[in-house]
């Protein structure tokens, strides 16, 4: 008995989750738009309520053509099961609100999407969830954060608009030897360019909207189990090993052992809070995942062309991406992110605000929009945006300077990517001497 | 549920539905490396439709305390101790099961601990249950060597000839849960040693023949997978004669019966409790 080989990432991204519809012969994924399924008799309906049969009953809680994206994206990141949301933002409230009730506590990384920020700052404090925030590049301050109340760490895998890479064995090691799961957004990194399972971390969550969609079509999000965490001997989640009134008296451990967590947050996440993505985005969402590697390489390819290119160009004066030998994290990425460090990243004008406001006005081919992963270009000036409202001192304790431009690299002809961006830096160049 | 044997705890999964004592008791029993986990909606399904199931973690597996035990019938003399402790089917105090009124279940591993628990005691067992068995159940030198190495080759050979190939893509019943994965992380939770003493114990018991020469014919269904390549079909037909046993095969199935093809292998299984082929 040779060892055997699983199927490859390219051929998963292809097939998993599904076969050719039995009915019809539909090779792709069909859209099952219906908000309920029929029960063949009244013991199937029985059964499916119990969970003592696989199957669907109404779409909020699972649908056929979610359910295929779903298992695809758990094949891919090598977890259990996986839980579609509506949204990037509402896996990370299922991820969270899985384990983490009123008196729970956070650790996690400062450097974070701002919505993610805002979830984690103001909006779960009010139902009793608080956070610390620490750096991310230092595993030991996530362990000197960690207390009684703490119940996950979380990070992102690449951080956006300065690239901190995560350190992810190190930050799994000090949640284990704490008892905690570590939880990761990997929307930047995708599966393509990290496992974070197979590094240490216990659970995945994406923004699907972004690369992994790819095409700026459709909101969605996902969160992975990766199986591996001991919830039971943990001792700290009673909501996964001990009995729920709000399910049956289920205990998901006893139940469903690896698949607990992910079990917990399809019956409990998705039935109470809703945030259910639809089998229109589903499908759509799946569209991307069957080019997601022939993509990423070329969103990664097309980036070192253009951090190439701007280490040379006037008026740029610094590039946060860890292509960058300068770059902090420079090392860190070439060992765990050995596929390329990601397409977004932020870079520094000389001008500061005003030659950033010429730059973005002065771009063709990139588009100016509030969004990254998309196949086509895009930017975003942070400080005459998502940042405006901050002064210069308030925007540099943020870490976001006057003159920083966030670009996210898409799949263009990289010539004309790296042409764009020379007769715009060039005319904000003139404009900030003027 | 949580009992002791010896001092250890034992995990039993129930369906999580209180025993009644004029009900039968059916009893499913894991394969190697794996825990009662694998039985889930069966365990649950019968619990709600007149059983008393009892789905344990067999020692140093799962939930369960103690020293695994390497051979078959060790095994069915540990299952044994449990249906006496647990005393299912009697108010508690008094023991046992009435005759008759166990229906044993096993898969792989499991399946051969049934077989030998039903030849020892062959009057208590109403009917036996066989899921994923071929006897004898020779384990290849490579899976051994990898197991006793405590090797993730040894995972990679069970997840992936244990699934047939729609499986090892992937179309689970269960929203969102991946067939392959799950069963990988089972294996993994395995404590060092564990996996390799069970597969050892499979690949060493010969007492098939006398086991199923003591439980006599026509009280056994078998349930195999198509494409099960752990457990050859011709390994199964040396137990489909001796025990006069009605074969069930599932398309586009492995060996990984229970997860593979969950709502074929309750069909079969309800089939199976009652011995009747024609039960839907």
């Amino acid at each position: 008995m040779s060892a055997p080989n699983h199927p490859g990432f390219d051929t998963l991204a292809l097939h998993a989750g599904q076969q050719p519809d039995p009915t019809t012969g539909a090779r792709a994924v069909p859209i099952y738009q219906s908000t309920s399924f029929v029960f063949e008799d009244s013991d199937r309906a029985a059964s499916l309520f119990d969970v003592a049969r696989g199957g669907h009953v109404y779409s909020r809680i699972s649908n056929p053509t979610v359910a295929v994206l779903e298992e695809r994206m758990a094949a891919l990141e090598g977890g259990v099961g996986a839980v579609c949301t509506a949204s990037g933002m509402a896996a990370i409230h299922v991820g969270i609100a899985t384990i983490c009730g009123a008196g729970g506590h956070i650790v996690a990384s400062r450097s974070l999407y701002g919505g993610t920020h805002n979830l984690l700052s103001y909006t779960l404090p009010r139902f009793g969830i608080t956070t610390t925030f620490v750096d991310p590049r230092d595993p030991e301050a996530f362990a000197r954060a960690i207390t009684p109340a703490t119940r996950l760490l979380f990070a992102e895998t690449l951080s956006n608009p300065r690239g901190e890479v995560l350190d992810v064995p190190r930050v799994a090691a000090v949640a284990h030897a704490a008892g905690l799961p570590l939880l990761v957004d990997a929307t930047l990194t995708t599966p393509v360019l990290q496992k974070p399972l197979a590094l240490g971390a216990d659970i995945v969550m994406h923004s699907l909207t972004k690369f992994i969609g790819g095409h700026g079509i459709a909101v969605g999000g996902v969160l992975i189990d990766g199986g591996r965490f001991d919830w039971e001997a943990s001792g700290r989640f009673p909501e996964l090993s001990e009995p729920y009134e709000g399910f049956h008296g289920m205990d998901f451990v006893e139940e469903f052992g690896p698949a607990a967590y992910a079990m917990r947050a399809r019956k409990e996440g998705l039935r109470d809070f809703g945030a259910t993505l639809s089998p229109g985005n589903a499908f759509h969402l799946l569209q991307g995942v069957e080019t997601l590697a022939l993509r990423m390489s070329r969103h990664v390819s097309n980036t070192e062309r253009v951090v190439d290119y701007l280490a040379g160009a006037d008026g740029v004066s610094a590039i946060h991406h860890p292509r960058m030998a300068t770059h902090p994290d420079h090392d860190l990425a070439s060992e765990l992110l050995p596929e390329g460090a990601g397409a977004v990243f932020g870079f520094e004008l000389t001008g500061g605000r005003s030659a950033g406001n010429a730059f973005i006005e002065a771009l063709e081919l990139f588009s100016h929009l509030a969004n990254v992963g998309d196949a086509k270009s895009l930017v975003i000036h942070p400080a005459s945006t998502t940042h405006s409202r901050m002064d210069d001192a308030a925007l540099l304790e943020a870490g976001v300077s006057p003159g920083l431009v966030r670009l996210s690299i898409g799949l263009e002809n990289p010539d004309d990517l790296v042409a764009d961006l020379a007769q715009a830096l060039k005319r904000a160049t003139r404009k900030a001497r003027s | 549920m949580i009992t002791e044997i010896d001092g250890h705890v034992v995990f039993v999964g129930t369906g999580h539905v209180d025993w009644r004592e004029d009900q039968p008791t059916l009893l499913l029993l894991h394969g190697a490396g794996m825990d009662r986990t694998v039985w889930v909606l069966l365990a649950r399904y019968f619990a709600r439709h007149g059983y008393n199931v009892v789905a344990p973690d067999f020692p140093a597996h799962g939930g369960s305390g103690g020293v695994v035990l390497g051979d078959i019938e060790s095994q069915a003399d540990w299952v044994w101790r449990l249906i006496d402790t647990l005393r299912v089917g009697g108010d508690g105090e008094t023991p046992v099961l009435p005759e008759g009124a166990l229906i044993a279940a096993g898969h792989s591993m499991g399946a051969l601990a049934a077989l030998a628990m039903a030849g020892q005691r062959a009057t208590m067992v109403a009917r036996l249950v066989l899921l994923g068995v071929g006897y004898p159940m020779g384990v290849g030198q490579a899976l051994l060597d990898a197991a006793h190495a405590n090797e993730r080759a040894a995972v990679d050979m069970i997840t992936i000839y244990g699934h047939a190939h729609a499986s090892r893509l992937g179309r689970n019943t269960v929203a969102g849960i991946s067939v392959i994965n799950n069963a990988a992380a089972l294996l993994e939770q395995a404590a060092p040693g564990v996996l390799h003493a069970d597969l050892a114990a499979c690949n060493t018991w010969q007492g098939g023949e006398q086991a199923a020469a003591s439980f006599g014919q026509g009280r056994t269904c078998i349930i195999v997978g198509q494409e099960d390549r752990m457990t050859p079909r011709r390994a199964t037909m040396n137990l489909l004669e001796p025990l006069g046993a009605r074969l069930e095969v599932l398309e586009d199935c492995g060996h990984m019966v229970m997860s593979e093809q969950p709502e074929a292998v309750l069909q079969a299984m309800k089939r199976g409790v009652r011995d009747d082929a024609s039960t839907g």
